[in-house]
């Protein structure tokens, strides 16, 4: 569903990602770990086309993103670290609008729905999002993803910041939807959940994707050790 | 879809309330200046009834003090007796020449309240009765008038630049244009919808208050060519609006922070709308100056010296070029003071011709100069092109002035021959008197020119949206 | 500490291209301005006083008349330029330049020089008085509107307030500094 071929970019002479190849299939949940400026969110943002490949390509399910900026996106949702939405309109208001963009057409019921699924309170959809904690903002970000039926994901640093609780609940969101067959690519420090919601994990050093491994066959500690170990030069 | 983003963001705009705010403060800039221009209207036209009817006044004293002269109830010396061609035509008996103000003039004071809309004709040269300036606050002349072109060309541009300024960068710096590009929609179109909605409003808001406001005033809608001219101003309008809003997603397409933003178009707006006029101002006069009025006034008045000092040698030299205005069987009578006059007047006005010349000459220049530099500012275009729908601008003056010239040809061609001959006028001479009426512009030139400025208020649209596209679709959300 | 603020603060404006443009762009209009300005004045005051010692002299050399004539014959008054005119004209361009002065008869004043101008007077006049008025002030904010915002968002703000600076003198040491700029 996401694949980068050969995938680079380089800004005035210094490579941010040196050429990249990744896969990621339906219902798997892809970590990339690195410090930062390791290139992981310059990958995020070259799969979202918002910015240009210096070589190589991003594809989302077959479509170059650079060829089809607009149709790739439709099979895209993509929750930054902080999900930044219109302050004065509700947590419902906002859905709509960004569903609407999507070119979806919702009934207000079946958005309360999508919000609930997300995990946001009945009550809290129709206040302001100015009053929204963080986790909250990420709940209609992951509602945005359910409603347009997203087939790939594309999360940067979503749980940095959230309180344990909420991190959990996130990651309990992200199984279902990588268990309904979404594609799931997740920029992470957080290696505890890389491990607890990944299928695989890559550590990423100086724009190089150095290593892959199924987060089934590690365990947290070997985790943690492995990645110390490509940390050090 | 544009449909569905044009109502979230009209309720961002109305959950920020300062949008409503600023465009109140235009509607009611726009409000009292369609109000001002409708006050100087009426001002203009009691002005002008009351001119006519103090002619009006005069004529029927003039008959019945014609009547007891002839009489011979009552005796006045030759200045003051109106049956003479000389003191009727020279002084007495002055008609008025007026322009009316035109039906749309409260859309733009204009040039009107600088230059004379209403003379006194007589049998002297022009120069004496030209110069009839309105007794007027200069301070207010230099101000200018808070009229509805002041609002559309000065506060309208700031109005859409604050609705504008930040059209993408305010998003940008929220973080929710990331999200909003990760659907599938493109920057062009997210823009498309948020300018339409804010330009819908601004346009809406301004045009209606003006139409309203203009017709409220009294304006003659009716009359013919107004519904035209009130077509063409409103487009005037919006093209000038829409050139400031592709200004500012031109600004907003370099990515630049909304700080940054505000300075420049800020700074941009100062450009072209007050320093680059001035310049355009300075350089015309440096171009084609105008020769000195004082000198003219030096010059005048040597040549009516020597017109003078000449005396009766100009008389024959008068006669000898219009035999046909000799009087039959006077030669050897001494001439009358309304003779010499007339030959000394003739003199006069010959000697000091090639200096008017010189002047109209000059300003004609300027004008051209002008005309063909007016693009370097929109400002300068819709400036002239609403005073001219107005019918306060150049043009139509100069339309005017000819009239004038004319009917002054045709004032002196009535009274001098009278004078030679020393006919003396009767009642009967006085309904034969030239009348003057205004003859409107030409309709098609004003709309010819009028269109034309239209067209070239297109080009800098297109000479800065066809970057700011390209730049747009370089704009980058990330990185 | 106050001077340390404020030569920081300059230092950053004279390493900022965008100012230095700014700054002679106002320096080349401000000029510019002010020679035409001084040649406007100098010509019309040339005129002036070459007029005012002519209609003198067509006074007393008028020959004998009647003293209703010569009071008829009048004089002409013209309007004098002062020297700060170079600055500012002012109403002058809405004022008459000269009046004519005779017996029981009040003339007005003759001749608005923006008569004799095409419409684009009325968008004013580029005199040093304009760009000292309208321009500089602009500059100073652009140079002075992101010294304090400008530096919480880029965080340097905390930074600052965590070393102990006291905010007023903070700010004061900014304005010195952009006056210091201003100044030279």
């Amino acid at each position: 569903m996401l694949e980068a071929n050969q995938l680079s970019k380089s800004y005035n002479g210094t490579t941010a990602l040196h050429p990249l190849n990744l896969k990621v299939e339906p219902g798997e949940v892809f970590c990339l770990l690195g410090a930062n400026g390791a290139g992981k969110t310059t990958t995020i943002n070259l799969f979202l086309n918002f910015i240009a490949p210096s070589s190589g390509m991003a594809a989302v399910g077959g479509m170059d993103v650079v060829k089809h900026p607009l149709e790739s996106k439709r099979l895209l949702a993509y929750i930054p670290e902080q999900v930044m939405l219109y302050r004065n309109l509700t947590g419902l208001e906002n859905l709509d609008y960004f569903t609407s963009l999507a070119g979806g057409k919702h009934t207000q019921n079946e958005l309360r729905g999508f919000l609930e699924e997300a995990g946001l309170a009945r009550a809290d959809a129709d206040k302001r999002v100015g009053a929204y904690s963080k986790g909250m903002r990420q709940k209609v970000g992951i509602a945005i993803a359910i409603a347009k039926k997203a087939r790939a994901l594309l999360l940067d640093e979503p749980t940095s910041g959230l309180d344990p609780k909420a991190s959990n609940e996130f990651s309990q969101l992200l199984k279902k939807l990588s268990g309904d067959g979404a594609a799931i690519l997740m920029a992470t420090h957080d290696l505890f959940r890389a491990k607890e919601t990944g299928s695989r994990c890559g550590i990423m050093k100086h724009g190089h994707l150095v290593a892959t491994y199924a987060t089934a066959d590690l365990g947290h500690a070997e985790l943690e050790r492995i990645y110390l170990e490509h940390m050090h030069d | 879809m544009l449909a569905q983003i044009m109502k979230y963001e009209w309720r961002n705009l109305q959950a920020d309330r300062m949008p409503f705010a600023v465009a109140a403060i235009l509607g009611l800039a726009i409000a009292y200046g369609a109000a001002n221009g409708s006050n100087w209207v009426r001002f203009q036209q009691s002005n002008i009834d009351a001119a006519l009817k103090e002619q009006s006044t005069r004529m029927s004293s003039i008959r019945a003090e014609m009547a007891k002269l002839n009489a011979g109830e009552k005796k006045v010396s030759a200045f003051a007796d109106p049956r003479l061609p000389q003191s009727f035509g020279r002084n007495m008996g002055l008609h008025y020449v007026v322009m009316p103000p035109a039906p749309l003039g409260s859309l733009a004071v204009g040039q009107s309240d600088l230059q004379p809309y209403y003379f006194k004709v007589s049998t002297n040269s022009k120069e004496t009765f030209v110069n009839n300036d309105e007794i007027e606050n200069p301070v207010h002349l230099l101000a200018g008038r808070f009229d509805l072109a002041f609002a559309v060309l000065y506060l309208f541009p700031l109005v859409i630049l604050a609705f504008s300024y930040n059209i993408v960068s305010a998003e940008k710096e929220a973080g929710t244009l990331a999200l909003a590009l990760s659907q599938p929609v493109g920057l062009g179109r997210l823009i498309t919808a948020k300018v339409v909605l804010r330009a819908m409003f601004v346009f809406a808001v301004s045009i209606l208050i003006s139409v309203a406001g203009v017709a409220a005033g009294g304006a003659a809608l009716s009359a013919e060519g107004a519904l035209p001219r009130l077509l063409l101003w409103v487009g005037v309008t919006v093209l000038y609006g829409a050139f400031w809003f592709v200004l500012a997603i031109g600004m907003n397409a370099l990515g630049r922070s909304s700080a940054t933003n505000a300075m420049v178009l800020a700074g941009v707006w100062l450009l072209l709308v007050v320093i680059i006029p001035a310049v355009l101002n300075v350089a015309v006069k440096a171009m084609y100056p105008v020769p000195s009025r004082i000198e003219l006034i030096q010059a005048i008045r040597v040549a009516g010296e020597e017109s003078t000092r000449e005396g009766s040698k100009l008389l024959a030299r008068y006669m000898e070029d219009h035999p046909e205005m000799a009087p039959a069987g006077s030669s050897g009578s001494a001439p009358d003071f309304g003779t010499l006059l007339v030959a000394l007047n003739d003199a006069t006005e010959r000697k000091v011709r090639p200096v008017l010349a010189r002047f109209d000459h000059q300003l004609q220049q300027q004008q051209q100069f002008v005309e063909r530099f007016r693009y370097v500012s929109p400002a300068i275009v819709a400036q002239s092109a609403i005073q001219d729908l107005a019918g306060s601008g150049t043009h139509r003056y100069q339309h005017f002035l000819a009239q004038v010239d004319a009917y002054h040809r045709r004032w002196r061609d009535y009274f001098v021959p009278r004078i030679l001959r020393k006919q003396q006028l009767t009642g009967s001479d006085l309904d034969l008197l030239p009348q003057f009426t205004y003859q409107q512009e030409d309709n098609a030139a004003v709309m010819w020119r009028c269109t034309q400025a239209l067209g070239s208020l297109c080009v800098p649209l297109i000479l800065l949206g066809v970057p700011a596209m390209l730049a747009l679709r370089r704009y980058r959300v990330a990185g | 500490m106050l001077i340390r603020i404020a030569r920081k603060e300059i230092v950053e404006m004279v390493r900022d291209g965008r100012f230095r443009f700014a700054g002679g762009m106002v320096f080349l209009l401000l000029s510019c301005a002010l020679l035409l300005g001084w040649q406007h004045y100098r010509e019309v005051s040339a005129q002036q006083q070459a007029a005012q010692l002519a209609t003198r002299h067509q006074w007393l050399n008028q020959g004998k008349k009647n003293p209703h004539s010569a009071a008829h014959y009048g004089i002409y008054a013209f309007k004098p330029k002062i020297p700060l005119s170079l600055l500012d004209r002012g109403t002058d361009p809405y004022t008459g330049v000269a009046v004519w002065l005779e017996a029981h008869k009040q003339n007005q004043f003759q001749y608005r020089p923006a008569q004799d101008a095409t419409a684009v007077q009325r968008f004013g006049e580029l005199s040093g008085a304009m760009v000292l008025q309208v321009l500089v002030p602009l500059l100073i904010v652009l140079l002075a509107f992101s010294s304090l915002a400008g530096e919480r968002e880029a965080g340097t703000l905390r930074q600052l307030m965590s070393l102990g600076v006291r905010p007023s003198v903070l700010l004061r040491g900014k304005a010195l500094g952009v006056a210091a700029r201003w100044g030279c």
